[in-house]
Protein backbone atom coordinates (compact mmCIF):
# COMPACT_ATOMS: atom_id res chain seq x y z
CA UNK A 1 0.00 0.00 0.00
CA UNK A 2 1.17 3.59 -0.78
CA UNK A 3 2.69 5.37 2.25
CA UNK A 4 0.67 8.44 1.59
CA UNK A 5 -2.29 6.35 1.79
CA UNK A 6 -1.97 5.10 4.91
CA UNK A 7 -2.04 6.63 8.69
CA UNK A 8 1.98 7.61 9.57
CA UNK A 9 3.79 5.85 12.42
CA UNK A 10 3.75 8.74 14.95
CA UNK A 11 -0.01 9.86 14.08
CA UNK A 12 -0.79 6.04 14.76
CA UNK A 13 1.12 6.68 18.07
CA UNK A 14 -0.24 9.78 19.38
CA UNK A 15 -3.81 8.66 18.42
CA UNK A 16 -3.04 5.24 20.82
CA UNK A 17 -2.19 7.82 23.47
CA UNK A 18 -4.64 9.84 22.99
CA UNK A 19 -7.27 7.11 23.36
CA UNK A 20 -5.62 5.90 26.08
CA UNK A 21 -6.29 9.47 27.82
CA UNK A 22 -2.71 11.03 27.27
CA UNK A 23 -3.41 14.52 26.41
CA UNK A 24 0.01 15.12 25.43
CA UNK A 25 -0.78 12.93 22.59
CA UNK A 26 -3.85 14.62 21.53
CA UNK A 27 -1.91 17.68 21.78
CA UNK A 28 1.00 16.78 19.31
CA UNK A 29 -1.99 15.54 16.75
CA UNK A 30 -3.50 18.96 16.81
CA UNK A 31 0.18 21.16 16.93
CA UNK A 32 0.48 19.11 13.83
CA UNK A 33 -2.43 19.80 11.95
CA UNK A 34 -4.10 22.70 13.23
CA UNK A 35 -2.69 24.69 10.27
CA UNK A 36 -3.98 22.64 7.81
CA UNK A 37 -6.91 22.34 9.33
CA UNK A 38 -7.11 26.46 9.66
CA UNK A 39 -6.36 26.65 5.87
CA UNK A 40 -9.31 24.23 4.95
CA UNK A 41 -11.77 26.19 7.71
CA UNK A 42 -10.17 29.68 6.34
CA UNK A 43 -12.78 28.84 3.21
CA UNK A 44 -15.83 28.49 5.80
CA UNK A 45 -15.33 32.04 7.17
CA UNK A 46 -12.98 35.09 7.02
CA UNK A 47 -13.47 36.33 10.55
CA UNK A 48 -10.19 35.12 12.46
CA UNK A 49 -12.14 35.34 15.76
CA UNK A 50 -14.87 32.54 14.10
CA UNK A 51 -11.74 30.45 12.24
CA UNK A 52 -10.17 30.00 15.49
CA UNK A 53 -13.54 28.52 17.11
CA UNK A 54 -13.80 26.39 14.18
CA UNK A 55 -11.01 24.71 14.38
CA UNK A 56 -11.35 24.21 18.15
CA UNK A 57 -14.83 22.54 17.16
CA UNK A 58 -13.23 20.31 14.70
CA UNK A 59 -10.62 18.72 17.18
CA UNK A 60 -13.00 18.43 19.81
CA UNK A 61 -15.33 16.50 17.63
CA UNK A 62 -12.60 14.61 15.99
CA UNK A 63 -11.53 13.90 19.82
CA UNK A 64 -14.67 12.52 20.37
CA UNK A 65 -15.13 10.26 17.51
CA UNK A 66 -11.54 9.10 17.59
CA UNK A 67 -12.50 5.66 18.30
CA UNK A 68 -14.62 5.75 15.00
CA UNK A 69 -11.36 6.09 13.35
CA UNK A 70 -10.47 3.25 11.32
CA UNK A 71 -7.43 3.42 10.25
CA UNK A 72 -7.48 2.92 6.43
CA UNK A 73 -6.79 6.73 4.93
CA UNK A 74 -4.43 8.97 6.62
CA UNK A 75 -5.68 10.86 9.53
CA UNK A 76 -5.18 13.99 7.51
CA UNK A 77 -8.31 12.91 5.53
CA UNK A 78 -10.27 11.60 8.03
CA UNK A 79 -9.78 14.93 9.71
CA UNK A 80 -10.83 17.06 6.87
CA UNK A 81 -14.14 14.99 6.74
CA UNK A 82 -14.64 16.03 10.03
CA UNK A 83 -13.69 19.90 8.93
CA UNK A 84 -15.53 19.95 6.21
CA UNK A 85 -18.96 18.47 8.46
CA UNK A 86 -17.97 21.38 11.19
CA UNK A 87 -17.76 24.04 8.66
CA UNK A 88 -21.17 23.11 6.77
CA UNK A 89 -22.75 22.63 9.99
CA UNK A 90 -21.61 26.34 10.62
CA UNK A 91 -23.02 27.64 7.17
CA UNK A 92 -26.33 26.12 7.81
CA UNK A 93 -26.13 27.34 11.58
CA UNK A 94 -25.53 30.87 9.33
CA UNK A 95 -28.32 30.71 6.81
CA UNK A 96 -30.81 29.62 9.63
CA UNK A 97 -30.50 32.74 11.45
CA UNK A 98 -30.78 34.68 7.80
CA UNK A 99 -27.14 36.46 8.17
CA UNK A 100 -26.84 35.41 4.70
CA UNK A 101 -29.68 37.39 3.29
CA UNK A 102 -28.13 40.09 5.62
CA UNK A 103 -24.97 39.87 4.57
CA UNK A 104 -26.60 39.83 0.47
CA UNK A 105 -28.38 43.56 1.72
CA UNK A 106 -24.94 44.58 2.77
CA UNK A 107 -22.43 43.56 0.69
CA UNK A 108 -22.22 44.05 -3.20
CA UNK A 109 -20.31 42.61 -5.56
CA UNK A 110 -18.24 43.68 -8.46
CA UNK A 111 -16.72 41.97 -10.52
CA UNK A 112 -15.56 43.85 -13.12
CA UNK A 113 -11.99 43.28 -12.16
CA UNK A 114 -9.95 40.64 -13.92
CA UNK A 115 -9.02 38.02 -11.19
CA UNK A 116 -5.69 38.26 -11.99
CA UNK A 117 -5.55 41.42 -11.11
CA UNK A 118 -6.43 41.34 -7.20
CA UNK A 119 -4.18 39.96 -4.89
CA UNK A 120 -4.49 36.80 -3.33
CA UNK A 121 -6.75 37.92 -0.78
CA UNK A 122 -8.59 40.27 -2.45
CA UNK A 123 -9.76 37.56 -4.47
CA UNK A 124 -10.51 34.81 -1.53
CA UNK A 125 -12.27 37.80 0.23
CA UNK A 126 -14.59 38.14 -3.45
CA UNK A 127 -15.14 33.69 -3.75
CA UNK A 128 -16.05 34.11 -0.48
CA UNK A 129 -18.93 36.68 -1.02
CA UNK A 130 -19.66 35.55 -4.12
CA UNK A 131 -20.34 31.71 -3.07
CA UNK A 132 -22.02 32.92 0.32
CA UNK A 133 -25.10 34.29 -2.25
CA UNK A 134 -25.71 30.89 -2.79
CA UNK A 135 -27.09 28.14 -0.21
CA UNK A 136 -25.07 25.88 1.98
CA UNK A 137 -24.75 22.71 -0.09
CA UNK A 138 -24.31 24.83 -3.08
CA UNK A 139 -21.63 26.63 -1.65
CA UNK A 140 -19.99 23.72 -0.16
CA UNK A 141 -19.58 21.49 -3.71
CA UNK A 142 -18.29 24.81 -5.52
CA UNK A 143 -15.75 25.18 -2.56
CA UNK A 144 -14.53 21.90 -2.27
CA UNK A 145 -14.60 21.24 -6.24
CA UNK A 146 -13.24 25.19 -7.59
CA UNK A 147 -11.44 26.22 -4.09
CA UNK A 148 -9.79 22.68 -2.87
CA UNK A 149 -10.04 21.60 -6.32
CA UNK A 150 -11.40 18.10 -5.03
CA UNK A 151 -12.69 15.67 -7.48
CA UNK A 152 -16.01 13.49 -6.74
CA UNK A 153 -14.87 10.45 -5.02
CA UNK A 154 -13.18 13.33 -2.71
CA UNK A 155 -16.17 15.66 -2.00
CA UNK A 156 -17.84 12.69 -1.65
CA UNK A 157 -15.83 11.41 1.19
CA UNK A 158 -15.57 14.92 2.92
CA UNK A 159 -19.34 15.75 2.68
CA UNK A 160 -20.40 12.48 3.30
CA UNK A 161 -23.07 12.24 0.22
CA UNK A 162 -22.98 9.83 -2.84
CA UNK A 163 -21.36 10.21 -6.15
CA UNK A 164 -24.69 10.74 -7.62
CA UNK A 165 -25.89 13.34 -5.11
CA UNK A 166 -22.34 15.06 -5.85
CA UNK A 167 -22.85 15.46 -9.38
CA UNK A 168 -26.41 16.42 -9.38
CA UNK A 169 -25.56 19.34 -6.75
CA UNK A 170 -22.93 20.70 -8.51
CA UNK A 171 -24.29 20.45 -11.61
CA UNK A 172 -27.51 23.08 -10.01
CA UNK A 173 -24.94 25.15 -7.90
CA UNK A 174 -23.21 25.93 -11.37
CA UNK A 175 -26.32 26.71 -12.48
CA UNK A 176 -27.51 28.50 -9.98
CA UNK A 177 -23.99 30.59 -9.90
CA UNK A 178 -24.54 31.37 -13.79
CA UNK A 179 -28.27 32.73 -12.96
CA UNK A 180 -26.69 34.79 -10.03
CA UNK A 181 -24.47 36.34 -12.48
CA UNK A 182 -27.20 36.56 -14.76
CA UNK A 183 -29.23 38.35 -12.38
CA UNK A 184 -26.68 40.87 -10.92
CA UNK A 185 -25.05 41.45 -14.32
CA UNK A 186 -21.73 40.77 -13.03
CA UNK A 187 -19.07 40.42 -15.73
CA UNK A 188 -20.43 42.15 -18.09
CA UNK A 189 -18.29 44.99 -18.10
CA UNK A 190 -15.08 43.19 -18.73
CA UNK A 191 -16.45 41.89 -21.72
CA UNK A 192 -17.67 45.21 -23.11
CA UNK B 1 -21.20 38.10 -20.25
CA UNK B 2 -18.16 36.11 -19.08
CA UNK B 3 -18.18 32.70 -18.08
CA UNK B 4 -18.72 32.50 -14.58
CA UNK B 5 -17.45 29.39 -14.09
CA UNK B 6 -13.92 30.60 -15.52
CA UNK B 7 -14.17 33.55 -13.46
CA UNK B 8 -14.89 30.95 -10.60
CA UNK B 9 -12.12 29.00 -11.63
CA UNK B 10 -9.92 32.50 -11.99
CA UNK B 11 -10.71 33.46 -8.46
CA UNK B 12 -10.08 30.05 -7.18
CA UNK B 13 -6.67 29.80 -8.45
CA UNK B 14 -5.71 33.25 -7.00
CA UNK B 15 -7.38 32.89 -3.87
CA UNK B 16 -5.49 29.73 -3.30
CA UNK B 17 -2.42 31.20 -2.59
CA UNK B 18 -3.45 33.47 -0.30
CA UNK B 19 -1.14 32.86 3.38
CA UNK B 20 -4.22 31.14 5.83
CA UNK B 21 -3.95 32.62 9.21
CA UNK B 22 -1.39 30.73 11.43
CA UNK B 23 -3.10 29.76 14.91
CA UNK B 24 -2.02 27.89 18.13
CA UNK B 25 -5.00 25.79 19.56
CA UNK B 26 -3.42 22.92 21.26
CA UNK B 27 -3.93 24.28 25.19
CA UNK B 28 -7.44 25.74 24.43
CA UNK B 29 -8.49 22.45 22.85
CA UNK B 30 -7.21 20.30 25.49
CA UNK B 31 -8.66 22.67 28.17
CA UNK B 32 -12.11 22.48 26.40
CA UNK B 33 -12.17 18.58 26.35
CA UNK B 34 -11.36 19.16 29.87
CA UNK B 35 -14.50 20.47 30.85
CA UNK B 36 -16.62 18.30 28.53
CA UNK B 37 -15.37 14.91 30.51
CA UNK B 38 -16.52 16.70 33.46
CA UNK B 39 -19.68 18.27 32.34
CA UNK B 40 -21.90 14.95 31.91
CA UNK B 41 -22.54 14.94 35.82
CA UNK B 42 -24.49 18.11 35.53
CA UNK B 43 -27.32 17.46 32.98
CA UNK B 44 -27.49 13.69 35.03
CA UNK B 45 -27.75 15.59 38.01
CA UNK B 46 -30.75 18.09 36.87
CA UNK B 47 -32.68 15.10 35.52
CA UNK B 48 -32.18 13.40 38.31
CA UNK B 49 -33.26 16.22 41.40
CA UNK B 50 -35.93 17.25 38.77
CA UNK B 51 -37.11 13.44 38.81
CA UNK B 52 -37.54 13.72 42.43
CA UNK B 53 -39.46 17.31 42.66
CA UNK B 54 -41.70 15.46 40.48
CA UNK B 55 -42.27 12.59 42.32
CA UNK B 56 -42.73 14.70 45.65
CA UNK B 57 -45.28 17.06 44.04
CA UNK B 58 -47.31 14.60 42.99
CA UNK B 59 -47.07 12.45 46.49
CA UNK B 60 -48.14 15.65 47.94
CA UNK B 61 -50.96 15.93 46.18
CA UNK B 62 -52.19 12.11 45.90
CA UNK B 63 -51.63 10.90 49.44
CA UNK B 64 -53.70 13.62 51.14
CA UNK B 65 -56.54 13.22 48.44
CA UNK B 66 -55.90 8.92 48.79
CA UNK B 67 -56.40 9.79 52.89
CA UNK B 68 -59.44 11.83 52.17
CA UNK B 69 -61.39 9.54 50.20
CA UNK B 70 -60.64 6.57 52.50
CA UNK B 71 -61.12 8.61 55.98
CA UNK B 72 -64.61 6.80 57.43
CA UNK B 73 -66.35 10.57 57.92
CA UNK B 74 -65.12 11.28 54.36
CA UNK B 75 -67.15 8.48 52.65
CA UNK B 76 -69.81 9.25 54.91
CA UNK B 77 -70.62 12.93 53.77
CA UNK B 78 -69.39 11.59 50.20
CA UNK B 79 -72.34 9.49 50.47
CA UNK B 80 -74.90 11.45 51.75
CA UNK B 81 -74.45 13.81 49.07
CA UNK B 82 -75.02 11.39 46.80
CA UNK B 83 -78.57 10.19 48.90
CA UNK B 84 -79.50 13.51 49.60
CA UNK B 85 -81.90 15.59 47.32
Amino acid sequence: MDPAETVSEEDQQDIADSLSGNGEGYARLVRRYQDKVAAQMWRFTRDAVILDQLVQDVFVEAYLSLKGFQGRAPFLHWLRRVATRVGFRYWKSRARKEEREEALRETSLNLTAAPETLTPVEAADTLYRLLGKLPPADRLVLTLFYFDQCDIKEISARADWNRTIVKVRLHRARKKLKSLFEEEGMGRERDG
Amino acid sequence: MADPLKILDDLSARARREDPPSIDISSRVLLRLSREARAPAWPMALVASGTAVAALVVLSISLPLFEMLTDPWSVFFVMAANVLP
